[in-house]
């Protein structure tokens, strides 16, 4: 993990803009991307696999080829300027939570139905807001499932503790997938467990670390000394 | 003619094993099934999921769920699943006429990523 401040980076204050998402893996790999404080990156590479984040990146999946194919656009002075003014005229909200998308599939539209008759009206109601559903397992832990090949986010009272990579192989629907998942943890978390590759638990950044609460003549003079 | 419910065999394969439906029951296009019935849900990658409903008070009925029962568990794994939210799933190791949903899942296709 490298993490890069733009401020004291010797190149100039970048956006990233993905202008193609590969397929070219078997495999995608969801990260939670974090919310960041603007001119600020976070680098995760591990192979093929990578994430870069700053507060204009767009969020999603990234798999190995996305970085040849990220154009890298200089934000003039101005811009980033007005961007931080404009930041502070409003609440700070974070959210890496995605609504589930509409489906049109019928083999997707029937898997849904059986998950909201499994979870009922108001976790379904949940998990089409939120994008997973969560289940807590008999050892206590919070199992945080999303659809399709995503990781599965384990938290411990609050904290996520480890992301356990658990699929099914196969042209299910990535709703049958999360079901699957869901029905394996609610019986046996152990059993679950005993398929899975472990990775660490994703970075958490505090709303607190992520607010510059620098007064604002002085965020000017530190982005001119950058530029 | 007689229905059938496909599910793979192998990943990366177009090998399917066919599991036929017997004729006493029937398949159910319905997410909430009849009072005083029970529902198979097979999880297979054609149909999403297949539904097959059954009486519980005929005994023609039960016995043939039970057959299909018997020979889906040669290859897939029964869970009886808590209906409308509440929370349970418990693996059946035989079949148990009083369930509600009984959800088949390919566990054998179950792998870490």
């Amino acid at each position: 993990m490298k993490m890069i401040d733009c401020a004291t980076a010797v190149t100039p204050y970048y956006h990233y803009k993905p202008t193609h998402v590969s397929s070219c893996a078997s495999w995608v790999q969801e990260y939670d991307l974090q919310p960041a404080t603007a001119g600020y990156q976070l680098w995760n590479s591990d192979g093929s696999s990578y994430i870069i984040t700053n507060k204009y990146t767009k969020i999603g999946n990234y798999t190995c080829g996305d970085w040849a194919e990220i154009a890298a656009v200089p934000v003039p002075l101005s811009d980033r300027f007005r961007q931080i003014i404009q930041s502070r005229q409003c609440p700070l909200f974070i959210s890496s939570r995605t609504p589930v998308r509409a489906a049109s599939e019928e083999r997707e539209l029937r898997a849904r139905q059986t998950l909201r008759r499994v979870l009922g009206d108001d976790g379904f109601k949940r998990f089409l807001r939120n994008g997973f559903v969560s289940v807590r397992s008999n050892s206590g832990k919070v199992y945080q499932i999303y659809p399709g090949h995503g990781m599965t986010i384990v938290y411990n009272h609050g904290t996520p503790i480890e992301k356990l990579c658990v699929v099914l192989r196969g042209d299910f629907t990535p709703t049958d997938s999360l079901l699957t998942r869901y029905i394996m943890i609610l019986h046996d978390e152990n059993h679950f467990r005993s398929y899975a590759n472990v990775f660490a638990a994703p970075i958490k950044t505090s709303r607190q670390s992520i607010i510059d609460t620098r007064p604002l003549p002085q965020i000017l003079q530190a982005l001119k000394t950058a530029a | 003619m007689v229905d059938f419910v496909e599910f793979p065999v192998v990943d990366g394969s177009r090998l399917m094993e066919q599991v036929p439906i017997p004729k006493q029951l029937r398949v159910f296009d319905g997410v909430v099934p009849p009072p005083n019935h029970g529902i198979f849900q097979i999880m297979n990658p054609k149909d999403g999921d297949k539904r097959v409903v059954w009486d519980s008070n005929s005994l023609a009925e039960i016995q043939a769920a039970k057959q299909m029962f018997d020979d889906l568990k040669k290859h897939l794994t029964p869970y009886r699943v808590g209906a409308n939210g509440k929370a349970s799933s418990k693996q059946m190791d035989e079949f148990d006429p009083l369930a509600e949903q009984v959800i088949f899942l390919p566990i054998k296709m179950v792998q870490g990523g």
